[in-house]
């Protein structure tokens, strides 16, 4: 996979390098245990993180960078819920140096009491969809599978036959599309965005790599393509869809 | 007229959409007094705060007008993310919020509905519902609304090109130099309105300056930057606003 170029010298931070929790405390509050050693980053620049969702955006100065072992626990009253909140790390140099970035973690998805702290590939979410049944929205951490909360079957019906077929190979198609539009990651970075993670699921149904820096072209809808043929055979999404209509 | 503040049940919401779509179409619509009264559709919000329609003409008026309303019903934290009284406030006002088209004389209302029905979870069109986004704009600079002229000094019950461009993001609605900033390029002190020749995207307009925003992002920690020095690092195309 091609890999935007990151032009200043900024180093990505790791999401295994980041111990982020919420809890669900009144207010709300959240533990940060951060382990940077390994980035070289000066021992006097500073560890900013800020949670953001819900159109608020706060920030909680973590300290010096030292030994490269950070840890604090903070109260963040302006969050109402940890729902949908992500977290970004950044480190800057000590004042009165000018903030430029030595270090950033965007969309890092908090572990958060009682949830499964790993985030699914495509979460999905009921929500108000006037007539329409389902759609895929973008956000920062990736992309949600959105669900009418009218459907009489509820979250279920994503698991039958006649949504696999018809919505699901589509939801797929959809999504590669625009991680191949968007871009991958910039050079130098693990694989952790939801492009990349994306693209790899393509790449083993397509049984091919895929090379894109934001540009789609008739080869990438080929690839595309592939990849859905792939995914309905895998799910038998005709077989399945004919076998039910034979059984109604 | 409705005597106190509701939100929408599940059956109101879907009678919201089905007028959504006739009044883009029709002259003749209104809003149906039934849809923000009866049990079916609507029901009140807790604290039985009275409702009077809003005032005004400018964002921070739309903005104040809620967060009062907010205030009484005692439960902030709960309304807030709650799409059927955001969508049940926006029909309320609707004649103040959504104006007509001068020739077909039907509602403005087009066919992104989360300027009606907020999609809060969705941080690429939250910001556009005519409530809760100047609202959500308001909180985030409560203690220095001044500062954040640039976005609450705009019409109430318009698009705008450069809310649009400017709140796209929790990071650049929330920041204190970027807010700065567009109300120091944007706003006018002078006529207490947003300047002439804003929207675009030519020299020095929103979307070169969220262009540039955006760029700046990836090299400086915007929070940590003042809003004088945010505005000094912006290229000369921008001059021609900063007086």
């Amino acid at each position: 996979m091609i890999r935007r170029i990151n032009h200043t010298a900024r180093k990505r931070i790791e999401r295994r390098s980041l111990g982020i929790q919420l809890h669900r405390t009144t207010p709300l509050s959240a533990s940060f245990s951060l382990d940077l050693a390994e980035y070289g980053f000066p021992r006097d620049a500073v560890v900013i993180a800020e949670a953001y969702g819900q159109s608020r955006n706060v920030r909680v100065t973590l300290g010096a960078v030292g030994d490269g072992l950070v840890a604090l626990s903070a109260e963040l009253p302006q969050l109402s819920s940890s729902d949908g909140i992500h977290i970004r790390v950044k480190v800057i140099p000590a004042y009165p140096s000018e903030p430029r970035l030595l270090g950033l973690a965007e969309g890092v998805a908090p572990d958060t009491d009682g949830e499964s702290p790993a985030r699914s590939l495509l979460p999905v979410r009921v929500s108000d969809l006037g007539e329409l049944v389902w759609r895929v929205v973008y956000e920062e951490p990736g992309p949600v599978l959105e669900v009418n909360r009218g459907l009489l079957a509820g979250t279920a019906y994503l698991r039958q036959a006649h949504f696999v077929a018809l919505a699901q190979i589509e939801v797929l198609r959809q999504i590669l599309f625009e991680a191949l539009w968007r871009g991958g990651e910039e050079e130098g970075a693990e694989s952790e965005s939801w492009q990349t993670r994306w693209i790899k699921l393509g790449e083993t149904l397509a049984g091919r790599a895929c090379d894109s820096d934001g540009d789609v072209n008739d080869e990438h809808r080929d690839w595309i393509r592939d990849a859905c043929e792939a995914f309905a055979r895998k799910r038998e999404a005709l077989t399945k869809l004919n076998l039910m209509e034979t059984e109604s | 007229m409705t005597k106190v503040v509701c939100r929408f049940t599940g059956a109101g919401i879907a009678s919201f959409r089905q007028f959504l779509e006739t009044a883009r179409l029709d002259a003749g619509a209104s809003i149906p007094g039934a849809l923000l009264r009866d049990k079916a559709n609507a029901e009140p919000i807790p604290g039985a705060v009275p409702f009077l329609p809003v005032t005004g003409t400018r964002r921070l008026d739309a903005a104040k007008y809620v967060d009062d309303i907010l205030e009484r019903s005692g439960v902030r934290a709960s309304l807030e993310t709650d799409c059927e009284f955001w969508a049940w406030m926006v029909a309320a006002n609707f004649d103040h919020l959504c104006p007509k088209d001068v020739k077909t004389h039907c509602y403005r209302v087009g066919t992104d509905w989360s300027y009606w029905i907020p999609e809060l979870r969705n941080y690429r069109r939250r910001h556009r519902h005519r409530l809760s986004g100047p609202y959500f704009a308001y909180r985030a600079h409560l203690d220095d609304v001044q500062n954040a002229m640039g976005v609450l000094g705009s019409r109430m019950n318009g698009y705008n090109d450069l809310i649009e461009r400017v709140l796209s993001t929790e990071e650049f609605q929330t920041s204190r130099a970027i807010n700065y900033v567009v109300t120091k390029l944007y706003f006018s002190n002078k006529s207490n309105a947003i300047k002439a020749g804003v929207g675009g995207a030519g020299k020095g307009g929103s979307r070169r300056l969220a262009d540039v925003l955006a760029q700046f992002a990836l090299t400086y920690d915007l929070g940590a930057l003042t809003g004088p020095q945010l505005l000094d690092m912006l290229p000369g195309e921008f001059d021609r606003f900063r007086s």
